[in-house]
């Protein structure tokens, strides 16, 4: 009786033993189903693969060994640890990958910082530059116009005095020629030295009088010129009206030889009318015997006697 | 016949002796995965700060895998500390990635500083 009922309880226990054994239906927890996920997408992330390819092994030998718990029908905590494990271990590698791509991407934008900072710097060189060379054009500019200021004041200047020189060196010659000022303008008289007694020539050494007045007059061309013959009273009053015309026109063309244009002359006769002296002795004839030139102060023609 | 029974008696108590053996042999201190988990929750207490969750998670665990220790539960405190230096695990990877992603979005901002910097010059 009591061999039998041994042996009974072997069997049972034998058959216990073996039914767990052949058991087909392993036990699967939410958290080894979990577990299952995350370490599937951890496999199927490319950037585990790169980067976490130890970690993920890790967390791939892991889920096994839950799978085989599960497949043996071991207690739900064991499979459940070694599945917490697996995908703890998948979310390692997972963030593993996460931060070596995000080193990666930091790497790269740190080149495109410096990038960005020698744009930059570049940038603040440029317009550096920029304002030197304008400022430096504008000092330039302002060097050159100074530099003609000064030139057009030099030569102001130069013109200044080379016409105050000119003014002198007329205001001498028209000194030399005992000009004076009347109110039909410039009057140089030319006494009868210059001529013969009874002739209309010029005498040679009286050339030198009509030269100068020649060259005042050629510097002012636009002046115009009277010129007027007088005699003293000896002799007959039409044959004085005649040699002071001809006087008066024998220095007409001597100032013509001389280069002044002939339209800005005129000349006239007045005899013996007019005189500046008395005709009672010699020197005082001898005063009347002249021809007066007179120089317009402007371009119009000078005012006859009236 | 009584002697029989005498030798049977006998093979079941060898056998159920062989089983209560095989029983305490599937658990002994788990000393080697204990100082694993200490030194990983060591390391991960220093440099992984940025992760606080995770690194509560491990020592927790850790703590726990002490306690199972401590009143002879091995098996409970070998998954324990496998847990614990898997937690520790996570929570240095996960500090490293919340590192390196607030750097990468400094250096992106920086960049943006630039550009506006070059744009307005």
């Amino acid at each position: 009786m009591k061999t039998t009922r041994f042996a009974t309880t072997v069997a049972a226990v034998a058959a216990a033993a073996l039914f767990a054994g052949c058991a087909t239906s392993p036990t699967v927890t939410p958290q080894l189903q979990e577990a299952r996920a995350t370490v599937h997408s951890a496999e199927s992330d490319p950037a585990v693969l790169k980067y976490a390819a130890l970690d993920l092994k890790k967390a791939s030998d892991s889920l096994r060994r839950a799978d085989e718990l599960s497949v043996k029908r071991e207690s739900p905590a064991d499979i459940d640890s070694a599945a917490y494990i697996a995908s703890t271990q998948a979310r390692t590698a997972m963030a593993l990958a996460k931060a070596a791509t995000q080193e990666e991407a930091i790497k790269a934008a740190e080149a495109d910082r410096e990038r960005a900072r020698a744009d930059a710097n570049a940038a603040r060189a440029r317009a550096a530059q920029d304002q030197a060379a304008n400022a430096q054009m504008a000092a330039a500019a302002a060097g050159a116009d100074a530099n003609n200021a000064r030139a057009q004041a030099a030569a102001a200047q130069a013109d200044a005095a080379n016409a105050q020189a000119q003014a002198a060196a007329l205001q001498q010659e028209l000194n030399d020629l005992q000009a004076r000022q009347t109110d039909r303008g410039m009057l140089v008289t030319l006494g009868d030295v210059l001529f013969e007694f009874g002739r209309a020539e010029i005498k040679p050494n009286a050339q030198q009088s009509i030269a100068k007045l020649a060259h005042y007059l050629n510097q002012h061309p636009d002046r115009r010129i009277l010129i007027e013959g007088f005699t003293d009273s000896v002799g007959s009053d039409s044959a004085n009206l005649v040699l002071s015309q001809r006087r008066s026109q024998a220095v007409a063309d001597a100032l013509r030889a001389q280069g002044v244009d002939p339209t800005r002359i005129s000349t006239r006769g007045y005899g013996e009318q007019y005189p500046v002296a008395s005709n009672a002795s010699t020197s005082d004839r001898a005063m009347n015997r002249r021809v007066e030139v007179y120089i317009s102060n402007d371009n119009q023609p000078v005012r006859a006697r009236s | 016949m009584n002697q029989h029974s005498m030798m049977n008696g006998r093979a079941a108590l060898l056998a159920c002796a062989t089983l209560a053996l095989a029983a305490c042999a599937s658990a002994p201190p788990p000393k080697e995965q204990m100082a694993v988990a200490r030194s990983s929750v060591d390391q991960a207490t220093g440099n992984a700060a940025e992760a606080p969750a995770e690194l509560a998670t491990a020592r927790d665990k850790l703590a726990r895998a002490n306690a199972a220790m401590a009143r002879k539960d091995y098996v409970q405190a070998r998954q324990l500390a496998d847990e614990a230096a898997a937690d520790a695990a996570l929570a240095q990877a996960s500090a490293r990635s919340n590192r390196s992603s607030r750097a990468l979005s400094e250096v992106r901002e920086s960049i943006q500083q630039l550009q506006t910097q070059l744009n307005r010059s």
